[in-house]
């Protein structure tokens, strides 16, 4: 680390406001041998630029950046690639952008990264970990099964190793059962399941249930259909498809502090609204250059800022960000228009004309650029 | 020109809703008949289209207002129902109002003793919670209420309402028994004033939610049409009131001769269905009414919502006037900030000038020439504001007539602004000010280099003008929207308009290999381009190089170091000493020189330098000749049988990795399946294939060639297009990985079913120049094809997504402060970006301290 030249520092502290990262700059590219003169000669060209370089204010800036991300758009790709590999898989392009800007619950490539604490940083530990994550079905632990017509039952035998593997109990399953069919099994022999059908129920049903049998979870985290391990610089990585912090995050051995998962939704309710929106950025930006396009970062920063400002992250919908805005007749201009009428007729809405929308509508002149400053004329004296 | 004040200014806008009383308030006719027009074909009295709502057609009078047609606004009507009818939009609501109140004694499920708590309590939360999670907040309190079992009140039990269809509800009482639309609004009249808040209802009884009485639109909202053969024909709206009037009627009759109580509901589920479907015709659940041909009627809610609806269609969108609409060409000799304009257009685009002593004899001799010369005049307004179209034999008196004070609206002249637009206007830049230059052509010009910004070409855009008609508004189109503001975009900080194409080339022949040019030829070439400061083409020796000739036009000062394509590049007291120009220097998307040139100029001198080297880039291959042919694609024997040597081998490899997957000895890499990785292992191998035979073209290829020219200064083309033509076109891959669909385990049905070798999978072995065996075509047409479905399902959702972002962002602007708010003054960024920093200003997004602090120290030595 290259010592700060004090003539910076003191410029640092005697300008709070300054952007610390441009200080930072000048330290990295200050030769080692300048003079004072030279320092000073930089900070008050350096404080020049910045002050030139400033955004205009009332700058229409949520539509440039509309904009900025907009356009691009229509070059990137339609089609998720799966990359070879688990650990990159992931959907991107335009499909994974739609999803990131409408904050989407169910996520076509749900993915989880867990790291572990050093004491559990060793393979048979994190095989460990890992398999207690894993879903196991109870397919998996089962070695046949028989549908018996007559008596309207299936049996399942279960597979003692694999129950072993897994340290569960064969009695224990039963509690693991898809609730539809908890109450109709026993266990027979202490290693036969029988799920038993009702008097009409034929040889489809008899599979139905089976079927429910077999998908039912008895070891692991439900939703988290496969795991996969990676090692690098000595770290061990459980790289997963499917999410549940809540679950994975009562796991001994996990580092909760580096736990990530894709989706912002887990990630609010889990973290909190900071790391939402560090994830829309980190996200957003990810999609846009993985497409090789280059939309500057403030762009980003200002999109999650306006999805998360409120304390939860919203979507770009008609549920979201618009829903809450106040003026009814922007609302009804997006979409659902009837529906923001009525509401805002039935609470006695006062819409007050501040939005571009309704000063469109009204012909009059618009609340952003050169429509906000007002000449004010002193009259003359008489 | 005298600015019109604006003397009124909406502020707000309130909604609310309509009183049985305000409604006949309003009223000035009491609808009874469902007749329209008597048999002399005069409107009725008390009908539909009685002449106190307002006339329509010529000649008669509105009985209200009496005014004409075209100036009776309209007035509403009345219709007084027999029995109250639900409105269909606040169905949502009566649902809920319903559920939150007792059943019995019609208060609001919450005990008594809490209610002055939790009224204070929402107005706090009100305060707090701010209005958007208020709603929030409101929701699910009325959600929980909706499940209380017991009144507090009264402890009446409380029986579950169920919404059956659109607008009957039910609830269960040993049976399943209907809640009668009287009952609701029996209910409604009962439920105390004091408990409305907390129900979010303000302002308004949620009695009024239950119709008696219906306003009848005036006749101007629903006007006849006369069809060609002289018939009339009835707005959708007239139909529905008549069904509506009519049904009422029966409804009034039935009640007062008494018919049994079935059947009058069966009348007046009818009447609910007309009301109903007059209001939303597109309500699930419940059949669209229909005309007598089969279209369904177009109801007041599809007027409004949509695409096409009133709100999106006409408030929002706007039409203008003063625009004009062509095809566009090219002319590099127009300014880059330049338009060409048709006379034709000029002609009909005219701006309002007013007259004052100054410029009244040039205005003077526009009105002379009239409307039909150029330049010349269309209109003229007085000095009391009488408006006089200029005829051609009238110009001389119009022109007499005219003195200081009066407005003439003259034709575009040269030097006017003027807004160009080309749609899609996915950006800011895609609608730019331009300066308008008057030209004998049939077409727009524009100069190429503004086509990446607009995505414009030749091959028959059409493009749109649009002439600014106040001072204010040529003024923001000047200072604002002019091309010279807009070099850099706002989207990343690149320049988005540069030199393109030959220019390019040009200038990279110029400046490399140290070219020289006599004396005479490089002043030439100079003034060729309009460059004619003589001072500057102070040229010491008879042979100047090229960059000598290409520092020329640099304006004073520039001191740049930079990176091309073919590696530094260092500009010193604006001498080119070192390196070549080529596209990432001055061409569109890098334009690091370009970039540097904006931050430390003015925009005119910025848009002045790029002028220039347009133009001489130009000029250069004018001067020294430039053709791409044939003879650039000729390759020797060594490379074909180079490419085949390559191609052979590969192809053994692969033929191994085959037999060692079949036989199941391929090595798995860790995380994939062996399919996965024999398809990794495959892929690699083929393009290795393209990496070698490149190496081999390019060696053989002559960098002097026009080919290689426009390949090497980044003008057109890629070594990788070259290389499919020489060599091979390589491996087709869809999502990622090699062909694999087609016919059952084959691609195609001239190879063996499960063939895993290059050919089978898409490797096109073939070069352009040499042609495509069959097959080959085929793999060639899938990727085409995949790509145009791709570019084809891919805009409307891009467009949905901007069109969504756009609408939840439109409001955010920045302050004095540099904050960013909301249309309602709420901060969404204390500091824009964190640091306040336009992108535009900035240099491919990135504030820029080396050069900074490089220039302070370069400076001292």
């Amino acid at each position: 680390m290259v010592k700060e030249n004090k003539l910076v520092t003191k410029f640092r502290e005697e300008n709070k406001d300054f952007p610390q990262y441009i200080l930072d700059e000048v330290t990295k590219h200050l030769p080692s041998k300048v003079t004072d003169a030279n320092v000073k000669k930089i900070l008050v060209k350096i404080a020049e630029e910045y002050e030139d370089s400033l955004i205009s204010p009332y700058e229409a800036i949520g539509v440039i950046t509309a904009q900025s991300v907009g356009e691009p758009s229509t070059q990137m790709t339609l089609n998720t690639f799966h990359f070879a590999g688990v650990a990159s898989s992931s959907v991107q392009g335009l499909p994974r952008l739609i999803e990131i800007l409408d904050v989407k619950k169910n996520l076509e490539s749900p993915q989880m990264r867990i790291h572990l604490t050093e004491k559990f940083n060793n393979e048979a530990s994190v095989k460990l970990v890992a398999g207690k994550i894993k879903e196991t079905k109870l397919v998996e632990i089962a070695s046949s099964s028989d549908i018996d017509t007559e008596n309207k039952k299936v049996t399942i035998k279960l597979d003692m190793k694999a129950l072993k593997k897994f340290d569960l109990e064969a009695e224990a399953i039963i509690s693991y059962l898809d609730r539809k069919i908890r109450k109709d099994s026993e266990i027979v022999d202490g290693k036969i399941l029988e799920v038993k059908g009702t008097a009409t129920s034929g040889l489809k049903d008899l599979m139905g249930l089976k079927e429910l049998a077999y998908n039912s979870i008895v070891y692991g985290i439900k939703g988290v259909s496969d795991v996969n391990l990676t090692k690098t610089d000595g770290e061990y990585l459980i790289t997963t498809q499917g999410i549940s912090l809540k679950n994975v995050k009562k796991i001994e051995g996990v580092d909760v502090d580096r736990l990530f998962c894709n989706d912002i939704n887990e990630i609010f309710d889990t973290y909190g609204i900071e790391a939402a929106r560090a994830l829309i950025i980190n996200e957003l930006m990810e999609v846009v250059n993985s497409q090789g396009l280059s939309v500057n970062e403030r762009h980003v920063l200002l999109i999650a800022d306006a999805m998360c400002y409120i304390g939860e992250p919203r979507g770009m919908t008609r549920y979201g960000i618009v829903a809450d805005k106040l003026n009814v007749l922007t609302k009804a201009s997006f979409e659902t228009a009837l529906k923001h009428i009525s509401k805002g007729a039935i609470m006695n809405e006062i819409n007050p004309l501040t939005s571009i929308t309704e000063n469109i509508m009204t012909n009059q002149m618009v609340n952003v650029g050169t429509g906000i400053p007002k000449v004010a004329v002193k009259p003359r004296a008489k | 020109m005298v600015a019109k004040r604006i003397i009124k200014r909406i502020n707000e806008v309130r909604y609310s809703i309509l009183s049985p009383k305000d409604i006949t308030k309003q009223s000035v006719v009491k609808v009874i008949t469902p007749e329209i027009y008597d048999k002399y074909g005069f409107p009725v009295e008390g009908g539909l289209m009685d002449l106190r709502m307002g006339v329509i057609e010529p000649g008669l009078g509105c009985k209200t207002c009496g005014q004409s047609y075209k100036n009776c606004e309209g007035h509403f009507g009345h219709l007084e129902i027999a029995r109250p009818i639900l409105n269909v939009n606040f169905v949502d609501d009566i649902y809920m109002t319903l559920r939150c109140t007792c059943q019995e004694c019609y208060r609001i499920m919450i005990g008594e003793d809490k209610l002055p708590e939790l009224n204070a309590e929402f107005r706090k939360q009100k305060r707090e919670l701010g209005p958007e999670k208020f709603q929030k907040y409101q929701q699910k309190f009325l959600l929980a209420l909706s499940k209380v079992k017991n009144c507090p009140h009264c402890e009446g039990k409380q029986e579950t309402i169920k919404l059956d269809k659109s607008s009957v509800f039910t609830f269960t009482q040993g049976e399943k028994k209907r809640l009668l639309t009287t009952e609701i609004r029996f209910r409604f009249e009962n439920i105390p004033e004091a408990d409305l808040f907390l129900l979010r209802i303000n302002n308004c009884r949620p009695e009024w939610l239950v119709m008696t009485t219906l306003p009848i639109p005036p006749v101007s909202m629903r006007s006849t049409i006369t069809l060609q053969s002289g018939q009339r024909s009835e707005d959708d709206l007239t139909h529905k009131l008549t069904d509506i009037i009519r049904t009422n009627q029966r409804l009034h009759e039935h009640l007062l001769v008494g018919v049994p109580e079935a059947i009058i509901e069966d009348v007046w589920d009818l009447l609910q269905y007309h009301i109903s479907t007059y209001m939303d015709n597109t309500i699930p659940g419940l059949p669209p009414a229909r005309h007598r041909n089969g279209d369904a009627l177009k109801s007041i809610a599809e007027r409004i919502k949509g695409k096409k609806g009133l709100i999106r269609n006409n408030l929002i969108g706007k039409r203008v006037n003063y625009s004009a609409r062509t095809v566009i060409s090219p002319d590099p000799k127009l300014r880059l900030n330049e338009v060409g304009v048709p006379y034709e257009v000029a002609k009909k685009l005219t701006i309002p000038e007013t007259v004052t002593e100054s410029n009244l004899e040039y205005l003077r001799s526009l009105v002379r020439t009239g409307p039909l010369g150029y330049p010349g005049a269309t209109y003229l307004k007085t000095k009391i504001g009488h408006k006089k179209t200029i005829v051609p034999e009238i110009t001389d008196l119009l022109a007499d007539e005219l003195e200081p004070g009066c407005i003439v609206e003259r034709h575009m002249l040269d030097g006017d602004s003027v807004i160009f637009n080309r749609q899609p206007s996915l950006h800011k830049l895609s609608m730019m000010g331009h300066v308008a230059k008057i030209l004998p052509i049939k077409t727009f010009a524009i100069n190429p280099g503004v086509c990446a910004p607009y995505n414009a070409d030749f091959d028959g855009d059409e493009m749109n003008l649009h002439m600014p008609q106040t001072l204010e508004a040529r003024q923001e189109v000047e200072r604002l929207m002019d091309v010279k503001h807009q070099l850099i975009s706002p989207a990343s900080g690149d320049a988005v308009i540069g030199c393109i194409q030959d220019s390019i080339t040009g200038l990279y022949v110029l400046t490399r290999n140290k070219n020289t040019y006599s004396r005479e030829d490089a002043i030439e070439l100079l003034f060729s381009i309009g460059f004619n400061d003589l001072s500057k083409m102070n040229f010491k020796t008879d042979k100047v190089t090229g960059a000598e000739i290409f520092s020329t036009i640099l304006p004073e000062g520039v001191n740049f170091v930079g990176e091309s394509k073919s590696g530094n590049v260092k500009i010193k007291n604006s001498v080119l000493v070192e390196g070549v120009i080529d596209k990432k220097l001055i061409g569109d998307g890098g334009g690091v020189l370009l970039r540097y040139l904006h931050k430390n100029y003015n925009a005119d001198t910025v848009l002045d330098v790029v002028n220039y080297m347009f133009n001489l880039g130009i000029q250069v291959l004018k001067k020294k000749g430039f053709t791409v042919s044939m003879q650039d694609f000729d390759v020797s024997k060594e490379i074909v049988n180079g490419v085949d040597k390559i191609n052979n081998t590969v192809f053994k490899e692969i033929d191994s990795t085959i037999s060692s997957y079949t036989s199941g000895k391929l090595e798995r890499v860790t995380g994939l399946t062996s399919k996965q990785t024999f398809e990794l292992s495959v892929l690699q191998k083929l393009n290795a294939i393209r990496d070698e035979s490149m190496k081999i073209v390019k060696a053989e290829l002559d960098s002097e060639s026009g080919t290689m020219l426009m390949v090497d200064s980044g003008a057109m083309g890629k070594v990788l297009s070259i290389v499919q033509m020489h060599a091979g076109v390589g491996q087709q891959s869809l999502r990622g990985s090699r062909l694999t669909r087609g016919f059952a385990n084959r691609t195609l049905s001239q190879f063996r079913e499960h063939d895993l070798g290059p050919a089978a999978g898409g490797y096109i072995k073939s070069s352009l120049r040499k042609g495509l065996q069959p097959h080959e075509v085929f793999f060639g047409c899938i990727t085409g094809r995949d790509g145009l479905m791709d570019t084809a399902l891919r805009t409307p959702k891009t467009g949905y997504l901007y069109r969504r972002m756009a609408t939840a962002m439109l409001d955010l602007v920045t302050r004095e402060d540099l904050s960013v708010r909301n249309e309602n003054g709420v901060i969404v960024q204390f500091r824009y970006g964190d640091d306040g920093i336009d992108v535009s200003k900035t240099v491919s997004g990135k504030f820029d301290v080396k050069s900074i602090v490089d220039n302070v120290i370069g400076g001292d030595n």
